[in-house]
């Protein structure tokens, strides 16, 4: 079956508007220029300006690469003579269409973004998601309200610490917020108040050594003096304080 | 009445009838295409246009998170949840993502047909780009209704239906997240109500005038191999060449 070059236009405007995800940059359809097939499409362009047929060829060249709005460039700098031909008009249409296209995919993949973006956000701020908060942060480390919104819930699962670096670094990207220093504040008093409660909860032996939090962790793995007697003596280093 | 009265009159008619029929014209292919997003296609419930399917269906994910906010107890909520994403999201059932994004690639079928206006042809790419804001919120309704699906606690549940519920009345009437005090101000705020009314206004600047297409030309505009697209004069319903 013989199909007309306007057709193969029409079916891969189709095929495009069915599956096509991505779209170039100005700046890779820049690399693009230098690739031999439209070095050679142009040079066959340049060598006889008035041949449709060669500037078809450069129009697809240029398509092949994703850069449609390079094709209608093409198109459209074709002889005033030959504008009314009708292949080179449905040619033109169609790559237009395509460049709208472009930014049509480029829409529907941000909004899926968006959308996860936002999930996050909103578990982070109403839910006290920290993993949802972590993300959200990870996707735009820059945001300042996020990082309110993670140290928020940091805050509610009782990890000041943590929170108050996030608080500073709020702080340091949105220095207009006025509510950050009084959370901040409070992140701080909600440490200095945790931890006294910490250390009553740490053994007498262990507290006097001021070991790390995973040394003082296999202090209560056991029971009592008996672990810590254990423990010290494994590490004699540590008795030295 | 005298029988040869009635018999005059019907002569009458006759060629006041095949008058108007030499004058009616087949509509454009492009405004077939417009007709297929507006007014009907073969393939959608009720042989519904795309945008009618995408308003109703919006209504429906709307109607069942409203049941799901009022249920009392998790399997309910999680159940009228389940209602809304088939309406929300379904590729089977035409959901309102599909129906919207079929009625956007129909537009851009009539703003490529040989026959389309300038008119139409300007509108095409806006409307793809206007659609983002709809679809961006029915991918946000998906991913909380997971949560939703996965939760085991009615107050958390709770919560993210009232969030759903935002982005489907949204769906419909559109927002006012840049806060200028009304509701779709700009097209990242669209809803159906939205989109419905750019269309409506590309329509009404269609010269010459757009005709609500006959339901024969909607159902049997086909694509030859060659590009052209055309009548199918058997009447086969657009099922030849898989048009959609």
């Amino acid at each position: 079956m013989v199909i007309s070059r306007g057709g193969v236009w029409v079916l891969l405007f189709l095929s495009a508007t069915a599956g096509a995800r991505e779209s170039p940059s100005p700046s890779s359809c820049q690399a693009a220029a230098a690739q031999p097939a439209i070095i050679n499409a142009q040079a066959a362009l340049e060598r006889n300006s008035a041949n449709l047929s060669a500037r078809f060829g450069l129009a697809d060249a240029w398509s092949d690469a994703g850069c449609f709005a390079a094709a209608v460039q093409v198109l459209q700098d074709a002889p005033e003579l030959q504008s009314r031909n009708s292949e080179l008009q449905t040619r033109l249409r169609v790559a237009k269409s395509l460049v709208g296209e472009e930014v049509y995919f480029e829409k529907l993949d941000r909004a899926d973004a968006e959308a996860k973006l936002k999930r996050d956000a909103f578990r982070c701020s109403t839910l006290s998601d920290l993993d949802a908060c972590g993300e959200a942060v990870r996707i735009k480390p820059e945001d300042a309200k996020l990082l309110i919104e993670y140290a928020d819930a940091l805050m509610r699962s009782k990890r000041p610490g943590e929170a108050i670096n996030r608080y500073r670094r709020a702080e340091a990207l949105a220095p207009d917020q006025s509510d950050i220093a009084t959370k901040l504040s409070a992140a701080e008093a909600q440490l200095r108040a945790l931890q006294p409660r910490r250390e009553a909860s740490i053994p007498p032996v262990a507290r006097l050594r001021g070991k790390a939090e995973s040394t003082l962790r296999v202090a209560h793995a056991g029971a009592g003096d008996t672990t810590v007697r254990k423990y010290t003596n494994a590490e004699p280093a540590a008795n030295s304080h | 009445m005298n029988i040869r009265v009635y018999i005059a009159r019907a002569m009458l008619l006759v060629p006041i009838t095949a008058m108007v029929a030499c004058v009616t014209r087949p509509p454009t292919i492009a405004h077939v295409h417009i007709g297929h997003a507006l007014t009907g296609v073969h393939i959608t419930p009720d042989h519904k246009g795309y945008i009618l399917v995408a308003e109703q269906r919006a209504d429906q994910t709307l109607l069942a998170v409203k049941g799901a906010a009022g249920a009392t107890d998790l399997p309910v909520l999680k159940s009228q949840i389940a209602v809304a994403v088939s309406a929300n999201d379904n590729q089977d059932n035409f959901g309102v993502k599909q129906s919207l994004i079929m009625a956007a690639n129909h537009i851009s079928f009539a703003a490529t047909s040989s026959d389309a206006s300038d008119n139409v042809i300007r509108f095409a790419p806006v409307f793809k780009s206007d659609i983002a804001a709809v679809i961006g919120r029915c991918d946000y309704i998906d991913l909380l209704a997971k949560d939703v699906a996965a939760s085991t606690s009615m107050a958390d549940a709770i919560l993210l239906v009232q969030e759903i519920l935002k982005a489907a009345q949204a769906n419909v009437d559109g927002d006012d997240s840049k806060q200028s005090g009304s509701k779709g101000s700009a097209p990242a705020e669209y809803g159906m109500v939205q989109l419905r009314a750019e269309l409506q206004a590309m329509i009404a600047r269609e010269n010459p005038a757009y005709r609500t297409v006959d339901n024969w030309y909607l159902f049997n505009l086909v694509r030859l191999p060659s590009g052209r697209w055309v009548f199918d004069k058997l009447s086969r319903g657009g099922t030849i060449d898989g048009y959609k």
